[in-house]
């Protein structure tokens, strides 16, 4: 198995780095979020250690214009995932408007990555936009949705 | 410029059988619900305004074939489909009527379902025709003689009677034709493809993109896509595929998805977008649902000026 390394991420994030020197601190209390971006907020990243899976939460929308941020943070998911020996990787649309097919496209190259690392990855909480864009996109067939994350757990 | 669709399906001619027909006739009389025509003109008003495109009509099953006319004399034709023959046959008829025999082809690619009509085309045969093809491929001419050999077909390529010139067509350039202005650009597909994008002397721009995948690994390079698309009257696009089965069962077949088309031609500002190269498996209710599906789409994710989502069938005229 290809093992993740952050390190070698072509595009430093100083939002990725913080989370990860903190990931390796081991001082993330269970659920609580690290913080969100400078680059408008896009995201936020959290986890929770007590169940064994990581949570990416997005809010807003990603489009054209955020879909590489977007893509990043997956790619971040995955490599805490990977680090913190979680095989569950959540992400948490409560809070995302939309994602045009740049998003989610970048799903499927986060679950190419989630897969070969072992590591399940469950779209939880759609708004009713975004469960339309999956039915619309038949995503809804290649991902597992849920209504909450706690189903997602 | 008027665009007129003779092919939209993709990959395979298709025809819509006995059964097919008898659930459209069940569904027309059920949604009649008694009513009483005096003759066939108030039933196909009534066929025309009432029923779904779905039950009353059909998205028809030959393969690309669409003419851009421009107003300036010689037909323009993108690929030469299966629906190649209808729109030979109405050429001739126009020709009768004075229209020059000038055509010029430009062929996104030499796949059979973009060529399979050429053999069945009337004014090849027309010894007073100029038919120009051009193409990003250096093999079409090699593509349509291998076509007509005798393995494959009665007639050879050497025996039709039109005056044939092949003109290679690079990405990038520009070429007048027509009263158009045509550029081409590359495209992703097995063995490439080519989109074209021809602006009239009014400037209106339609754009013919068929065939052509939009992969997840390519995605930093559609701003190429975006500027070929930008500010277009209309973009005939390839949406053969859901893009669930684009990013996984049907990945590298080279075709694209409606939601992906809907986003390019969000971004590029385009006016109108044409599904275009239907599924050979889908039924005319299929087609209609894409195309329900795509128009929400296109609503729930618009965040500037709609986009008008048409769906391209066999005999579509539009007027830009």
């Amino acid at each position: 198995m290809k093992r993740f390394d952050f390190r070698d991420s072509p595009k430093p994030n100083p939002f990725r780095i913080y989370c990860l020197d903190v990931l390796r601190k081991g001082v993330i209390p269970s659920g609580v979020s690290i913080g969100s971006l400078a680059d408008g907020g896009m995201m936020d990243c959290s986890f929770d250690t007590t169940r064994g899976a990581v949570v990416v939460t997005a809010h807003g929308k990603v489009d054209e214009a955020s879909w590489e941020a977007f893509d990043s943070h997956l790619e971040d998911g995955i490599g805490r995932a990977v680090e913190a020996g979680s095989k569950m990787l959540v992400i948490d649309l409560a809070q995302l408007d939309y994602m045009s097919s740049r998003g989610l496209r970048a799903l499927t190259v986060a679950k190419r990555r989630a897969d070969a690392a072992g590591i399940g990855i469950t779209l939880a909480a759609p708004n009713d936009v975004m469960r339309e864009i999956l039915a619309i996109s038949r995503y809804d067939k290649l991902f597992s949705v849920k209504d909450t994350i706690e189903e997602s757990l | 410029m008027i665009i007129r669709f003779w092919g939209t399906r993709g990959s395979l001619p298709v025809a819509a059988n006995a059964s097919a027909i008898r659930r459209k006739v069940a569904k027309a009389l059920v949604a009649a619900n008694g009513r009483r025509f005096a003759n066939d003109d108030e039933a196909l008003a009534y066929v025309e305004q009432d029923l779904d495109f779905a039950i009353g009509a059909t998205y028809g099953g030959a393969t690309a074939c669409v003419e851009i006319d421009g107003g300036d004399g010689a037909f323009v034709i993108c690929d030469m489909g299966s629906g190649l023959r209808e729109f030979g046959l109405d050429a001739l008829r126009r020709c009768a009527a004075g229209h020059p025999r000038t055509y010029h082809f430009f062929l996104s690619h030499l796949h059979w379902d973009h060529i399979m009509g050429f053999p069945f085309f009337a004014p090849a045969f027309d010894p007073e025709a100029r038919i120009v093809i051009h193409a990003g491929h250096t093999e079409a001419e090699q593509a349509l003689r291998r076509q007509q050999e005798e393995i494959s077909f009665p007639v050879p390529f050497d025996w039709l009677k039109a005056r044939f010139e092949f003109v290679p067509i690079e990405p990038g350039m520009e070429i007048d034709v027509a009263g158009l202005r045509v550029r081409a650009m590359s495209q992703h597909h097995s063995h490439g493809s080519f989109g074209y994008r021809f602006t009239d002397k009014a400037g209106r721009t339609a754009i013919f993109s068929t065939d052509s995948e939009h992969k997840i690994d390519l995605m930093q390079g559609e701003s190429g896509f975006i500027d070929f698309f930008r500010d277009a009257d209309l973009v005939i696009c390839d949406t053969m595929y859901s893009l669930a089965d684009s990013v996984s069962m049907k990945e590298d077949w080279g075709h694209s998805s409606n939601i992906v088309a809907i986003d390019l031609c969000h971004e590029a500002a385009a006016k109108r977008l044409a599904l275009f190269h239907h599924e050979p498996t889908y039924d005319d209710e299929a087609i209609a649902r894409m195309h329900q599906e795509s128009i929400r789409y296109e609503a729930l994710t618009r965040e500037q000026s709609p986009l008008d989502v048409l769906c391209a069938y066999d005999g579509l005229e539009l007027q830009l």
